[in-house]
C-alpha cells in the first residue's frame, strides 16, 4: 500500500519541500518493492534447493549412467554449495539474465514469454465475466436478501466454491465440446490455425483481429469460451459473496434509511448510494482475483491442454528447476505489486477520502 | 443417466494431409539424438533423422538398409557401410560421408546420453577419431575398440541415436565449442521425412514435410505433436475425431474406446519389464531363500489378468519365448504354501517388514498395492513409500532403499543381451563404481561369473553359441536367485482413429510417419 503523509501533523508543509517529500516517498516505495523481491527469490530459492527433488534426474532420466548425470550436475552448477549457487544466480539475474531451463536449456525469459500471454489472455477473460457477473448477482442478493433470489445465488455461489474445477472441466468439455460442438476442444486455436497469424502482443484474440483473420478469431474465442467460464465460476461465486456482503453492511446504514426516507428512487439508493460507497472494496477483491487467475490456473490448464503459465511453473516445481521457478516467482510478485499500486490508484480515483 | 452413457460425440474431421499426434510432453527434454533416451524423443526423432540401418517394425529383428545401402561385418569386428548416393538434408546439402563420420563421433564426444551405449562398447573420445572412420567417398568404418557382436551395434545404431547429422548447418550454429549441442536441443539438422519446424516444450511440436526426401515424399504435409497430459482429454479428442493418434491413454481411456467402430487399438511389446526390486544391502533380501522364497508369494496371474491388460503381458523370466537364449521352465509361480515354508526355513515364519518405493502414477501404484496383498498372505508387509520419478529412483540409483517397484528398458529388442543386461550384469560391486544405470548394481546383485558369461556371449559372433551361453546366464542366475523379480513384460498402447492408415506402431520406438495416409 503507499505511504500517505502521517496524519495529524501540526502544520501544512512547505512547498519548496514538497516534491523533495514526494521523491523519498517514492524512493520508500520503490525500495520496499525491492526488499521484497528479494527476500521472494532467497526464499524461494533455498526453500527450492531444500526440497528432496533431483533436477539432474529429471533431465538425464532413470537409465542413464553415471558419467552423464556427474556431467550434468556439474554443468547445471549444482555441485556447488547452495549459497555460491544462489549468488552466481543472483549476478546473472542482476544482468537481466534469468538463464536457462534445467530441462531443456532454453532461455526462462523466451519461455515465459510464450506462456505468460495465453495465461494473461484467460485471466482477462475470465476476470471481465468474473466481475461483470459476480458483482450485480452479489447487489442483486444483498437487495433481496432472505428472500427464494438470495437463496438461488447463495447455493449457486457455494456450488462454484466447492465443485472441484477440473471435474467442471472434463464434464464442461464433454457436454459442450464432445457432445454439443459448441466450444473447441483442448488448445488456444484449432490446430490447423497454428502459426496462422503473425505475434504480435502473443494474445491470440487481439492478434487474430489485428491480423484481420477472423477464422482464426472465431477458433481462439470457440477455444477459451470454456476454460474462461470455467475459472470465472469459482470467480463469480468468490466476488458475489464478498459483495453481497459489503452491500448488506452498507443497506443498513442510517443513510440508506434516511435516502429511502427522502423517496429517493430505489435504483439511485442502491447504485447511487450504497454501492458507491462499496466500491473500493470491490475493486479490492477484484484484483486480487486476477492476481491469483494469473498466477495461472494449474488444473484447467491441464485439463484444457492451455499452454499457459500455471502449468509452466508447476511442472518446474516438481522437478526442481529453480531458474523457472524464480522468474516465475518474482513475475508472480511483480504482478501483486503491480496490481496493489494500479488499485493504490483507483481508491483515490474512488475514493476522495483517501486523496 | 443411459443415454448420456451410450451417445455418440460429433465427430469432427481433422485436415486430410495432416498428422494430429496426441501425447504427454513431460519426458520430451530434448530433440537432440545424442542428448535423449525417452520414448517421446525417438518418435520426434525417428522422423526428423535418417539412420544407416533400421529395423523392420513388424519384425524387430530384421535390420534393413536405410541411408547405407549394404553393409559387411568382417571376422575381426569391423562393421562397413557403404552410403547410398543422391540423400539429401533439408538443408539442401547432400549427405557425405562426412558428415555420417562427424555424427558418430560426436555422439561419444558429448559424454552425454547418446555416449553411454558406446562406451559400454569400448569407445571412448580419445579413441573415437580413429575408431569411426571414411574410406573412399561412400564407406563408413566402424572399427571395434574391443571384441563385441556386431549384431548388438547394429540394433543400436539402427535408432535415433544412430542419426545422421548434417554437419555444416550443425557447426554453423555452435558456441564455445558445444558440437552444436544448445542449438540442436530444440532445432533439427537432418535428412528425414519431416523438417522440425518448432518445438514449444510442453505445448506443441510442428513439422513439415520434406519434399526432398529421398525415399518420396511423405503423405502428410504437417504432423502436429500436442501436449496432453490428461489421458482423458485424448480420448474425447479422440472420440470426437480431433486426433488422430494418442499414444499415452490410461487403461480406463483404452477400454472406454475399445468399442468405438471408428477407433482402433495397437499394444506393442517392449523390451523391458515392470519389475520388484530387492536391495542385497538389506541383510533380509542378501538370504538367496528369501528371495526365493518371495517370488511364490508374489500373485503373478492376478496383478496381470486385472490391472494390466493394457499396459503389460506376463512375464516369468528375463527372456521371453521366442528370443535366443530362453530356457523352458525357468521363472517365476505363484504358490502360496512354497512362499510360507520357504520363509518359514529361511527362519521367518511371520515374515518382516519393509519398505517398498513407488511411483504414483497408474499402472505403478495399483501394482504395488496388488503386490502388498499379495505379500501380506505370507506375513511380509510393505511399507509403500509412493513418490515421483526422482523419488523413487533416486534412492535406487543410490542404492539407499529396500525395495520396490520399476520398469526397465532396453535399446536392444532382438538380442537376449538386451533383455538380460540391466537385470543381471554387475562388473563391480563397489559403491564407489556407481553403475546406476544397472539393475543388478543397484540392488548389489554381484554373480561374477554371469557377468564373465554376459562379457564373452557379447564378444563372439557365432549365433547359436551366443544363444547357448545366453541361456546358461538365464540358469546360472537361476541359481544365484536373482535381485530383480520381473512381473510384467511392457507393452506400449496406442490408439489411433481407422481412417488413418499404415500407422505401425515399433518395438524400437522408431515410428515412422512418412508412410502414414488417411482416408476421408
Amino acid at each position: 500500500m503507499a505511504v500517505d503523509a502521517p496524519a495529524g501533523t501540526a502544520r501544512a508543509p512547505s512547498p519548496t519541500l514538497l516534491p523533495w517529500r514526494r521523491l523519498r516517498r517514492g524512493a520508500g516505495t520503490v525500495g520496499s518493492a525491492l526488499v521484497t523481491l528479494f527476500l521472494l527469490v532467497l526464499l524461494t530459492f533455498v526453500i527450492g534447493r531444500l526440497l528432496p527433488v533431483d533436477p539432474v534426474l529429471a533431465v538425464v532420466g532413470a537409465d542413464a549412467d553415471n558419467a552423464t548425470y556427474m556431467k550434468v550436475k556439474a554443468e547445471l552448477g549444482l555441485d556447488k554449495p547452495i549459497l555460491e549457487q544462489f549468488w552466481i544466480f543472483l549476478t546473472q539475474l542482476a544482468h537481466g539474465n534469468f538463464g536457462k531451463t534445467l530441462l531443456t536449456g532454453r532461455p526462462v525469459v523466451e519461455d515465459i514469454g510464450r506462456v505468460l500471454p495465453a495465461t494473461i489472455e484467460l485471466a482477462t477473460v475470465t476476470i471481465v465475466l468474473g466481475a461483470g457477473i459476480g458483482v450485480p448477482l452479489g447487489v442483486f442478493a444483498a437487495v433481496n436478501r432472505g428472500r427464494l433470489a438470495d437463496h438461488v445465488v447463495r447455493i449457486l455461489s457455494l456450488m462454484g466454491h466447492s465443485t472441484p474445477i477440473f471435474w467442471l472441466g472434463m464434464v464442461g468439455l464433454i457436454i459442450f465440446y464432445a457432445k454439443l460442438d459448441w466450444v473447441g476442444g483442448s488448445g488456444r486455436v484449432e490446430l490447423f490455425y497454428v502459426d496462422m497469424v503473425p505475434n504480435v502482443t502473443g494474445l491470440l484474440l487481439v492478434d487474430s483481429l489485428l491480423a484481420g483473420d477472423m477464422d482464426v478469431f472465431w477458433s481462439a474465442f470457440r477455444h477459451i469460451v470454456l476454460p474462461a467460464s470455467v475459472l470465472a465460476y469459482s470467480s463469480i461465486a468468490y466476488i458475489s459473496r464478498m459483495t453481497r456482503s459489503f452491500m448488506l453492511e452498507q443497506l443498513s446504514q442510517e443513510y440508506v434509511v434516511a435516502a429511502r426516507a427522502k423517496g429517493a428512487p430505489r435504483s439511485r439508493v442502491i447504485w447511487g448510494h450504497a454501492f458507491k460507497n462499496i466500491r473500493v472494496q470491490v475493486v479490492t477483491i477484484v484484483a486480487l482475483s486476477y492476481g491469483g487467475l494469473l498466477e495461472g490456473a494449474v488444473l484447467t490448464e491441464t485439463v484444457f491442454g492451455w499452454p499457459g503459465f500455471g502449468q509452466y511453473l508447476t511442472s518446474a516445481l516438481v522437478i526442481g528447476d529453480m531458474n523457472v521457478v524464480v522468474a516465475c516467482t518474482l513475475i508472480i510478485g511483480c504482478l501483486f505489486i503491480g496490481l496493489n499500486l494500479l488499485s493504490d490508484m483507483l481508491y483515490r480515483l474512488l475514493d476522495p477520502r483517501t486523496r | 443417466m443411459a443415454a448420456a452413457l451410450v451417445w455418440t460425440p460429433v465427430q469432427a474431421k481433422t485436415p486430410k494431409d495432416q498428422l494430429i499426434v496426441g501425447m504427454n510432453m513431460a519426458n520430451l527434454t530434448s530433440l537432440d539424438p545424442h542428448n535423449m533416451n525417452s520414448y517421446e524423443s525417438h518418435h520426434i526423432l525417428a522422423n526428423v533423422y535418417d539412420t544407416l540401418i533400421s529395423t523392420d517394425p513388424k519384425d524387430p529383428a530384421k535390420i534393413l538398409p536405410w541411408l547405407a545401402t549394404s553393409w559387411e561385418e568382417l571376422p575381426d569386428g569391423t562393421i562397413k557401410f557403404k552410403l547410398k548416393q543422391g540423400a539429401k538434408f533439408h538443408s539442401g546439402r547432400a549427405v557425405t560421408i562426412e558428415d555420417v563420420v562427424w555424427s558418430f563421433r560426436r555422439a561419444v564426444k558429448l559424454g552425454l546420453l547418446g555416449a553411454a551405449y558406446f562406451t559400454e562398447w569400448g569407445y571412448t573420445a580419445k579413441n573415437v577419431d580413429e575408431k569411426f572412420r571414411a574410406e573412399g567417398t561412400d564407406t563408413f568404418v566402424m572399427d571395434p575398440a574391443m571384441p563385441i557382436a556386431p549384431k548388438l551395434k547394429l540394433y543400436t545404431i539402427a535408432r535415433a541415436v544412430g542419426a545422421v547429422l548434417d554437419k555444416e548447418t550443425v557447426l554453423k550454429n555452435e558456441k564455445d565449442g558445444d558440437m552444436g549441442r544448445g542449438w540442436l536441443a530444440s532445432n533439427s539438422a537432418g535428412s528425414g521425412p519431416f523438417s522440425l519446424v518448432r518445438w514449444n516444450p510442453n505445448d506443441i511440436v510442428l513439422m513439415d514435410r520434406f519434399d526432398g526426401y529421398w525415399h518420396g515424399a511423405a503423405k502428410m504435409k504437417r504432423v502436429v505433436v500436442r501436449h496432453l497430459p490428461e489421458s482423458q482429454t485424448q480420448r474425447l479428442q479422440l472420440e470426437k475425431g480431433d486426433l488422430d493418434v494418442g499414444i499415452q491413454l490410461s487403461s480406463a481411456d483404452i477400454d472406454g474406446l475399445a468399442s468405438n467402430p471408428n477407433i482402433a487399438i495397437d499394444k506393442i511389446p517392449g523390451a523391458g519389464y515392470y519389475f520388484v526390486i530387492m536391495s542385497l544391502k538389506d541383510p533380509d533380501f542378501a538370504k538367496p531363500e528369501v528371495r526365493k522364497a518371495i517370488r511364490y508369494c508374489i500373485d503373478y496371474d492376478g496383478v496381470n489378468k486385472n490391472l494390466m491388460q493394457n499396459y503389460g503381458l506376463p512375464a516369468v523370466s528375463y527372456i521371453p519365448k521366442g528370443i535366443p537364449g530362453y530356457v523352458e521352465g525357468v521363472g517365476n509361480e505363484y504358490n502360496l504354501d512354497k512362499c510360507k515354508a520357504g520363509l518359514a526355513a529361511a527362519g521367518y515364519p511371520n515374515g518382516f517388514k519393509k519398505t517398498f518405493l513407488t511411483l504414483s502414477s497408474p499402472p505403478y501404484a495399483e501394482i504395488s498395492t496388488a503386490i502388498q496383498a499379495s505379500l501380506a498372505k505370507a506375513g511380509i508387509q510393505l511399507d509403500i513409500r509412493a513418490g515421483n520419478g526422482d523419488q523413487t529412483y533416486g534412492p535406487m540409483r543410490n542404492r539407499q532403499f529396500e525395495s520396490g517397484l520399476g520398469r526397465s528398458s532396453s535399446a536392444v529388442q532382438a538380442d537376449p543381451d538386451g533383455w538380460l543386461r540391466t537385470h543381471v550384469y554387475n562388473p563391480d560391486n563397489t559403491d564407489a563404481a556407481k553403475l546406476s544405470n544397472l539393475l543388478a548394481w543397484r540392488s548389489s546383485w554381484y554373480v561374477p561369473e554371469v557377468t564373465k558369461l554376459m562379457d564373452e556371449a557379447a564378444s563372439i559372433t557365432d549365433e547359436a553359441k551366443r544363444a547357448k551361453l545366453y541361456a546358461e546366464v538365464v540358469k546360472k542366475s537361476e541359481e544365484a536367485v536373482p535381485s530383480v523379480i520381473p512381473v510384467s513384460q511392457r507393452v506400449d498402447p496406442y490408439a489411433k482413429l481407422k481412417r488413418v492408415q499404415n500407422y505401425v506402431g515399433d518395438a524400437t520406438w522408431m515410428v515412422r510417419w512418412d508412410v502414414v495416409d488417411k482416408t476421408d
